[in-house]
């Protein structure tokens, strides 16, 4: 159900520096959205390119972020997704995360899409992920052990995580 | 003096020459100067001051109408004080606070209800909260809902408007706390919501 003046979706994020909030917004996106899945990924997209911006600020700064930038989606058609993979049900949910790897662009030197296409789940070696040139990872549908009940909440590896991080 | 030209923020100059390293943040004729080492940044005001008329005002206080406050923990931003200036504007100085900036249920929509008797106040306090959301990522969203209607304010976005004001009243002290940390990792969360129900409650979440 979208606003009815004009079908635009509302999405919002926030970036952690270390413990510190640095960067939010909340904010009607430009483009029209067909689906919930559709605004879910246009919201992906923007806080990925704000991600890069602070990245690339802190590299101006000379402390740059030396490992891969987490992007947390509460992405619940994913889920829905998912839900036709055969271990939709397994108690072991770490099984059925999605990533979706953001790498950055060969043709446009700051610009970075998102290979959709990638997703698949972590039951695969990491190595698939070809993780020379990953600067972002976007996971989908994932909060990790946060204080808080989110929507489309499921948990996770932790020690994956991080290895993801320092790959 | 040796400082480069940021790309990525046009109003800040970076300065690194070996293990030195000073950012000097301009706005108007303000400045923000910090070094890695106390004689560099002598060294570069003494620098500066032969070249213009300065004034040293000492440790980071105020900047930009946000208020910054050194603790033991790191440091507190907070416009407290700008927060105040927004209350007594709208007239609602003695209002009972609330302890959520939106309402929940009902959503704001363009097209219903009587048009707001004076949209210019409507405007300038929905601006001057927009410029309170550089300390209050709780309010972000709330106050992304009001500007929507700036063009055409009706009285049902005004008590929405008038509603984040109650939630900032019982809020007022509220700020944003950086401590010292490694800038090693860095994490972002994004939810969208085509349905505007819930990524309010989500936002709150994040930033509480």
């Amino acid at each position: 159900m979208q606003i009815p003046d004009t079908r635009r979706s509302t999405s919002g994020y926030y970036v952690y520096l270390g413990d510190n909030l640095i960067s939010w917004s909340a904010k009607r996106q430009h483009t029209l959205s067909r689906s919930s899945a559709e605004a879910e990924y246009h919201g992906v997209a923007n806080v990925v390119s704000e991600s890069c911006w602070i990245r690339n600020l802190l590299l101006e700064l000379h402390s740059p972020v030396t490992t891969a930038t987490l992007v947390y989606c509460d992405n619940v058609s994913v889920v829905y997704l998912s839900a036709t993979q055969s271990n939709f049900n397994a108690p072991n949910t770490s099984r059925w995360i999605y990533i979706l790897c953001v790498r950055k662009s060969p043709v446009a030197k700051y610009d970075y899409y998102m290979s959709l296409h990638v997703t698949k789940s972590l039951t695969s070696s990491p190595k698939d992920f070809h993780c020379n040139s990953l600067m972002i990872f976007v996971i989908v549908s994932t909060f990790v052990s946060l204080p808080f009940r989110l929507r489309g909440c499921t948990r996770i590896s932790l020690s994956l995580l991080e290895y993801f991080c320092y790959y | 003096m040796g400082f480069s030209h940021n790309i990525y923020d046009h109003s800040l100059f970076v300065f690194h020459h070996g293990l030195d390293t000073a950012y000097i943040l301009l706005y108007v004729d303000d400045i923000i100067l910090t070094a890695s080492s106390d004689a560099l940044r002598y060294s570069i005001m003494s620098k500066l001051s032969s070249e213009f008329a300065m004034k040293d005002l000492g440790p980071l206080s105020y900047f930009m109408g946000i208020s910054v406050t050194k603790h033991t923990g790191g440091l507190f931003l907070s416009q407290r004080k700008y927060a105040e200036e927004i209350i007594e504007r709208a007239g609602m100085s003695s209002c009972k606070p609330l302890p959520i900036p939106v309402d929940t249920k009902a959503k704001l929509s363009g097209s219903s209800g009587n048009p707001y008797h004076d949209p210019i106040e409507y405007r300038s306090l929905a601006g001057a909260l927009q410029y309170l959301t550089f300390t209050r990522p709780d309010i972000s969203y709330a106050v992304q809902q009001v500007c929507l209607f700036m063009h055409d304010p009706k009285t049902q976005h005004m008590s929405a408007l008038k509603r984040i004001i109650r939630y900032i009243h019982g809020t007022i002290d509220f700020g944003l706390h950086l401590h010292p940390s490694s800038v090693s990792k860095s994490v972002s969360y994004t939810n969208a919501d085509p349905g505007h129900q819930e990524i309010h409650l989500w936002l709150l979440c994040l930033s509480w």
